[in-house]
């Protein structure tokens, strides 16, 4: 009976399911030729029509014969509901999601990747997909009857949404875990719950009809989902440790309080605005947390502390630190989250300011004080996996584990643009470095780490291809900064680039006592 | 009996549509449920075809629970509402292909003759039909796999006459062994068709009965006195609209029996000179009953 639902959906729908793969070819050919340099491909807003498309076609597929209501004719008539849904099922499956499967495999063999790696990320970009977007817009267009309800419906669903983002701006608070490489824990366990939400309305829907029981449990799942996404930092870490098996070891790794390295001085040219408070932080992040600090008027003070044990050639990531304040009758004036940083370890010994966000009001009755300071590292330890070297103008290499990337130089003539593409996901932490071949002088090296410990493959977004890169460098118009490989060394130069691969999660305390904070205000350069 | 329904009760919030309705279908009849606008038949037909659940109560179909009729109990019964949702995107061909392997019993020569006799046009997309079409075309999709129990809710509203005697010949024609379920305000229509009438009022089964028996029991009698006429009080209960005008007394009379009725009016009335006593149509039977009912003095 599956078949002849299924005949009867494409006789109505096949317009638009034709329509939407041309869309998806299309989108598909304009991201390969594009290839490494997607500049001026609108690729966000393009993948978010196609998704509102995939969204609109599923639902009017299920609205075929719709569940809530009881006009339909369908309803009395002896059409097994299991078979019914299983017709749905597939018609997305294979009709919606088959031609976005086929452009993944397609455009990644086009890319001259394997067809067993192009084959794999384009499976877990699917199976991603019909657990995050295919079964929950079944679920819900199975709760409404018509796109006018769906459509009505949705927008309550984006204004809880919007809601969830908004007023926890509003009073200060952030899901702790957002823009480390622990992102992919209540990313999980939302999607876990997206997933098992679906399933409860699907069947709630397709087998007994209890609409008002269905919805219920979708708006309760939203909530709920929504809350996931400021899952405790604690609890993130241990969830995300008991699922990889991480075991947690320090590998000798030491970090103390460094007070003979005296204050933070700025770099030249550099302001307080311009110190990262998270590694991978995009401007956007940063306008918002300059903005923050502002308002709450807080003063970021800086405490050396020295990290000892790296393994050289290693980078240590504090994903997150968490700072609390004790005043010296032991009582706690102050908790918070301290800059995260990121550390490439050249030798054993490495000195890092630690930088204290510290609200206005607080620092005005503190900074005269001495106080005890309390830092909880949640550290990540990367070893290198591989180093490769290509041409910084116009290089064009194949790197395994990283992906097939390409350079050249800007149109102002100043830097150099690194970008790769992977089938799959990008290589969590990379580090690129402009090398003038026959002196080996290098200009300082560029971090491209984009933290991510996802332990399942499948995170692409909108295809089954990663797309990364980042900008190298090698003249500064305002001449502040002299490289020392420069525009006439650029012939000779490569771009080396050094894969890192996580090895090691693990937390680590230091508690610093009778500390004055007004003692660690920043310097000017 | 092909539909039993004990005690029924359904809520709308504080509302009761039905209130301990009870009632039940014979095999073979043509069981008309009649009843006012909200008296409750389509709230009991789609409890009876599983697209309501009752609040309290159970009602059977087949001689299976209606919450639990399967598509092995659907393929044996059609239905045909005045509201019901038709796919309107597909053609009256499409959708009978599409019907057809889902019935197991589809007979296409009774399929091609319906189609022939209402003047289905195949290629037309189902939502370009008119609402008499597209009652037709339901009738179309409810009858060509031989149900054993045909459901008809409120079928003929809204049809011109022309349309509603073609959807009745178009019944009648296959009527046979199928047990036929109708509600519908058009009583005239109703009475060749309908071998035994419930009436449904407030949610509750006022009377079921054969139609033989209703139409025998329910009686218009004139009552011919010598001096003028007064209507008797007390008045019996089962004496509905009665009236004098001049030396004339007319009421309906709802247990209607030739050996009986004569006595009670001699009875209560003095001076009697003639007694006659006229059938009623369903149509009067029903708007005598009606009011009675809603002003609760039908006994």
């Amino acid at each position: 009976m599956m078949r002849h639902i299924l005949k009867k959906d494409w006789m109505l729908l096949w317009p638009l399911v034709a329509a939407l793969a041309v869309l998806q070819g299309l989108l598909a050919f304009a991201r390969f030729t594009a290839g490494q340099f997607l500049n001026g491909v609108p690729t966000v807003p393009m993948s978010l029509l196609e998704l509102l498309a995939v969204a609109t076609v599923i639902t009017l597929v299920v609205h075929q014969d719709p569940i809530p209501g009881v006009r339909q004719d369908w309803l009395v008539r002896p059409i097994p509901r299991r078979d019914l849904f299983l017709a749905k099922l597939l018609f997305v499956v294979v009709l919606v999601q088959g031609p976005m499967f086929v452009t993944d495999l397609v455009q990644g063999l086009a890319n001259g990747f394997s067809f067993g790696q192009s084959a794999g990320a384009a499976i877990a970009c699917a199976v991603w997909i019909v657990v995050t977007l295919t079964l929950p817009v079944l679920a819900f267009a199975a709760l409404t009857a018509s796109m006018t309800e769906t459509f009505v419906a949705a927008l309550g669903v984006f204004a809880v949404v919007i809601a969830f983002v908004i007023l926890p701006a509003l009073v200060g608070v952030t899901a702790p875990a957002t823009l480390t490489g622990f992102a992919w824990v209540p990313f999980l366990v939302r999607a876990a719950l997206l997933f098992v939400t679906a399933t409860g309305v699907l069947a709630l829907q397709y087998l007994w009809r209890r609409t008002w029981s269905a919805r219920a449990l979708f708006a309760g799942a939203l909530l709920v989902g929504q809350c996931a996404a400021f899952l405790p930092w604690r609890t993130t870490w241990l969830l995300a440790q008991t699922l990889t098996g991480g075991s947690g070891a320090d590998h000798g790794v030491a970090i103390a309080f460094a007070p003979s390295e005296g204050r933070f001085r700025l770099a030249p040219g550099q302001g307080i605005d311009d110190v990262l408070e998270k590694p991978g932080m995009g401007p956007v992040d940063v306008a918002a947390e300059n903005q923050r600090r502002r308002a709450e008027g807080a003063i970021t003070v800086f405490l050396p502390v020295r990290v000892s044990g790296l393994v050289p050639d290693s980078r240590l990531l504090a994903d997150r630190s968490e700072v609390t304040l004790v005043s010296r009758d032991g009582h706690t004036v102050y908790r918070g989250t301290g800059n995260d940083f990121e550390l490439r370890a050249t030798t054993a010994d490495a000195t890092i300011p630690q930088g204290i966000r510290v609200p206005g009001a607080l620092y005005s009755r503190l900074k005269g004080e001495r106080v005890d300071v309390q830092l909880d590292y949640s550290f990540t330890l990367f070893g290198t996996n591989a180093t490769y070297a290509l041409a910084a103008q116009d290089g064009d290499q194949r790197m395994p584990g990283i992906g097939w990337c390409a350079t050249k130089v800007n149109d102002a003539g100043n830097r150099v643009l690194f970008r790769c593409l992977q089938s799959g996901e990008r290589p969590s932490c990379l580090a690129v470095v402009l090398e003038h071949t026959p002196t080996r002088q290098r200009n300082p090296e560029v971090s491209l780490c984009v933290p991510d410990y996802t332990p399942y493959p499948g995170h692409t977004f909108p295809d089954a291809l990663s797309r990364f890169g980042g900008t190298l460098p090698f003249y500064d118009p305002s001449g502040f900064i002299r490289y020392p490989v420069g525009g006439p060394q650029l012939s000779e130069a490569r771009v080396v680039v050094t894969a890192f691969q996580p090895t090691e999660h693990f937390i680590k305390r230091v508690v610093i006592p009778a500390v004055r904070l007004q003692d660690w205000e920043s310097q000017a350069p | 009996m092909i539909v039993e329904v004990h005690d029924i009760w359904k809520r709308y919030g504080r509302f009761n549509a039905l209130q301990g309705l009870e009632f039940a279908v014979p095999e073979g009849s043509a069981f008309a449920l009649l009843g006012a606008n909200g008296a409750g038949k389509t709230t009991t037909i789609k409890i009876l075809v599983n697209l309501l659940e009752p609040s309290r109560g159970t009602a059977s179909i087949l001689g299976v629970d209606s919450r639990a009729i399967s598509p092995r109990e659907l393929s044996h019964i059609g239905y045909v509402s005045e509201n019901q949702e038709l796919p309107g995107r597909l053609t009256v061909g499409e959708y009978l292909d599409y019907l057809r392997p889902f019935y197991p019993r589809w007979d296409r020569a009774l399929e091609m003759s319906m189609r022939r006799d209402l003047q289905l046009p195949a290629n037309h997309k189902i939502r370009d039909l008119s609402h008499g079409m597209r009652i037709k075309m339901a009738l179309a999709c409810a009858l060509p796999f031989r149900p054993r129990l045909l459901i008809l809710d409120e079928p003929f509203a809204g049809l011109d006459p022309l349309v509603r005697d073609e959807l009745i010949d178009g019944l009648l024609h296959q009527a046979g062994e199928l047990t036929i379920l109708i509600s519908s305000h058009e009583l005239s229509e109703i009475e060749g068709l309908a071998t035994d009438v419930g009436f449904l009022h407030a949610g509750r089964m006022m009377f079921q009965e054969p139609m033989s028996q209703l139409t025998e029991r329910c009686r218009e009698v004139y009552v011919t006195l010598d001096s003028t006429a007064r209507v008797p009080d007390p008045l019996p209960a089962h004496w509905l609209q009665a009236r004098a005008v001049g030396n004339v007394l007319m009421f309906v009379e709802t247990r209607f029996s030739d050996d009986t009725t004569g006595d009670e009016v001699r009875m209560l009335c003095e001076g009697v000179r003639r007694i006659d006593t006229k059938p009623m149509t369903l149509r009067s039977i029903f708007t005598t009953l009606a009011p009675a009912a809603r002003d609760g003095v039908l006994s």
